[in-house]
């Protein structure tokens, strides 16, 4: 019997080195989310340590540059920044709302979201005011109507328009372009989308598929 | 003989998938479109629905186009060993394979020239068993078996949607497009 070693955080050619160098074959089972740096294995399968025969195989998993966004949700900017390093990531801009205690309120990308290693994380930090409630409430009915009034201006352009018109959906921005799914015409700047397929390369994990058994008739 | 595996592989894909910020950050270094007032969220969603149509394909036939260049299948091609008109069955054991297609979406912004992406999508196939008829070196249809798959779009190195493999039965009879997938 021979031990599993430990070769978390090894890049994958020293990682096949020293299991080979055990009398283990190394598989590897593909890439996933981690902190560590692109490339680096990231666990086995048995994991360092497990006791195998000669030639049993280890399997490992690559870290492939992305990790988890965490949830950063009522910490304050310092404990923000230093779970953001711990997770791979750091702290970008900082947007203040209100004084009092400075805690995380909102976060982008949002808490989970698998994101680039080194990637900044935007937060706004502050607890909303009364007063601040009182302007989302306003902002909210200004968006309403706001929303109301595109609507309308779609319905308008819609009654212009000769494009097969499937489905409509306003833009947020009023002289933006106004969509029609089906054909992907769109009224303002026109868009036009073409999609091929080009056959590619398989790549088989040694040792690859095996025959196990043969029928052969006529 | 079934239709198909029932796995097509844009279902692979996850329904929600985005590309709007790919496509912005790509289109607009291109001259004029990046200062073009477009709906990103918009476009990207018809690009998305746009790459899923061209891989309304079933899994099988990606499938098939990576084992016809298994090792262990190139002595089909060998006429001397297995004549024209012998009929085989062979049994793969277990393996896993990634097989890489590139789906191009060419995008038009009147009055710019066309832009075009190219994105790859892998099909990551863990097959636990596969059966396979082979006739005059060309894999014809498979025989049963099971495995799981699973599918990632990327643009470059940026992965599109998380890799997620998903439990998959291949029918007992599927026939491949006549004459077969010709074995390599």
């Amino acid at each position: 019997m021979v031990s599993v070693p430990s070769v978390v955080g090894l890049t994958q050619q020293a990682a096949t080195t020293a299991v080979a160098r055990s009398k283990l074959r190394a598989v590897n089972r593909g890439a996933e989310l981690s902190r560590l740096q692109q490339g680096r294995v990231t666990r086995t399968d048995p994991s360092a340590g497990a006791r195998l025969n000669p030639g049993a195989l280890v399997g490992y998993w690559l870290a492939n540059g992305e990790n988890v966004v965490p949830n950063l949700q009522d910490r304050t900017t310092d404990d923000a920044g230093a779970l953001l390093n711990e997770s791979g990531f750091r702290l970008g801009t900082v947007v203040s709302h209100g004084g009092g205690e400075q805690r995380v309120a909102e976060q982008d990308p949002a808490a989970g979201t698998p994101a680039r290693l080194d990637s900044a994380v935007n937060v706004t930090v502050g607890s909303p005011s009364n007063g601040w409630t009182l302007w989302l409430i306003f902002g909210g009915l200004a968006v309403i109507a706001l929303l109301g009034g595109l609507a309308i201006n779609a319905r308008m352009r819609l009654a212009r328009t000769t494009a097969h018109a499937l489905t409509i959906r306003p833009s947020l921005d009023p002289d933006g372009p106004v969509s029609f799914e089906g054909d992907v015409t769109m009224a303002g700047p026109a868009t036009h989308l073409r999609t091929s397929l080009e056959d590619g390369e398989a790549s088989f994990e040694e040792p690859g598929p095996v025959i196990e058994r043969k029928e052969q008739n006529g | 003989m079934a239709d198909g595996s029932g796995v097509q592989v844009r279902d692979l894909l996850p329904s929600d998938l985005q590309i709007g910020q790919t496509m912005k950050e790509t289109l607009s270094k291109e001259q004029g479109i990046g200062a073009a007032r477009l709906a990103w969220g918009v476009v990207g969603s018809q690009a998305a629905d746009a790459i899923k149509g061209v891989l309304n394909v079933d899994a099988l036939q990606l499938l098939g186009s990576a084992w016809s260049v298994a090792k262990d299948l190139h002595e089909y091609t060998d006429r001397t060993k297995h004549p024209d008109g012998e009929r085989s069955v062979v049994y793969l054991g277990s393996h896993r394979f990634k097989k890489t297609v590139y789906p191009q979406l060419a995008v038009t912004i009147e009055p710019f020239k066309p832009v075009t992406l190219r994105f790859a999508l892998d099909l990551m196939a863990d097959i636990r068993s596969v059966a396979l008829s082979i006739l005059n070196g060309r894999i014809t249809g498979t025989g049963g078996g099971d495995g799981a798959l699973g599918a990632q779009l990327r643009y470059g190195d940026i992965a599109l949607n998380k890799l997620q493999l998903r439990k998959v039965g291949f029918p007992g009879s599927f026939a491949f497009k006549d004459p077969g997938i010709a074995i390599l």
